[in-house]
């Protein structure tokens, strides 16, 4: 999945872990928190990441080509 | 980008905590919702000093069971009244549990379809619940 979207676990004791992925601005944080809201919970952890590094075709080629 | 947050919930959406209820089991019709708190009873029709604005009364919970209920608090979230007995038989931790996960992903699925979103729900073999949302511009 490459368009961004929030996947959300839901474990059996009911906490939870949201990501926002492939958010390409601080948008990311908008969605989590939103989210957060909803749940009305106390945060016990946060990140803010970059995502990978996604090489574009060529230099892929070039990388599968050295090998 | 990316920007991930654990966290635990807490109830605050009354529907989402009834949907939650449902999920559980419970009717919708056992389930007694009220604008100022009323009073819980015992097992023996005995008036509890816990009052609640979220019921199931006993007859509903088992035999010998007491009300059980939900208070609304001045922060807005609930807290749940549910006495030892009950926390022994039909409203046991693995139960109570089901109800906060039920709850997180009822919460959660009616704030972001409201905003028109798309909320894809699935059960994992390890008792999770994987919810993907999209629809984000």
């Amino acid at each position: 999945m490459r368009h961004k979207h929030v996947r959300m676990i839901i474990r059996q004791d009911g906490s939870c872990a949201v990501d926002a992925i492939n958010f390409t601005d601080a948008t990311c944080t908008q969605a989590t928190q939103q989210i957060m809201q909803a749940l009305a919970g106390q945060v016990a952890e946060e990140q803010l990441k970059p995502e990978a590094q996604r090489l574009p075709p060529q230099a892929n080629r070039q990388m599968e080509g050295s090998r | 980008m990316s920007h991930y947050v654990e966290c635990k919930p807490g109830f605050k959406d009354q529907q989402a905590l009834i949907d939650a209820l449902v999920a559980v089991g419970f009717e919708r019709s056992q389930i007694e919702t009220h604008e100022e708190a009323v009073a819980l009873y015992g097992y023996q029709g005995d008036t509890r000093p816990q009052r609640a604005h979220i019921i199931i009364r006993r007859q509903h919970v088992g035999q010998a069971a007491n009300d059980v209920g939900w208070e609304r608090l001045p922060n807005g979230t609930y807290r749940a009244w549910i006495s030892e007995y009950d926390g022994r038989h039909r409203f046991i931790p693995e139960v109570q549990d089901r109800i906060k996960q039920e709850y997180a992903y009822h919460a959660v699925s009616r704030q972001q379809r409201a905003m028109g979103r798309t909320v894809q729900r699935r059960e994992l073999e390890n008792g999770e619940i994987e919810v993907v949302i999209g629809g984000y511009r």
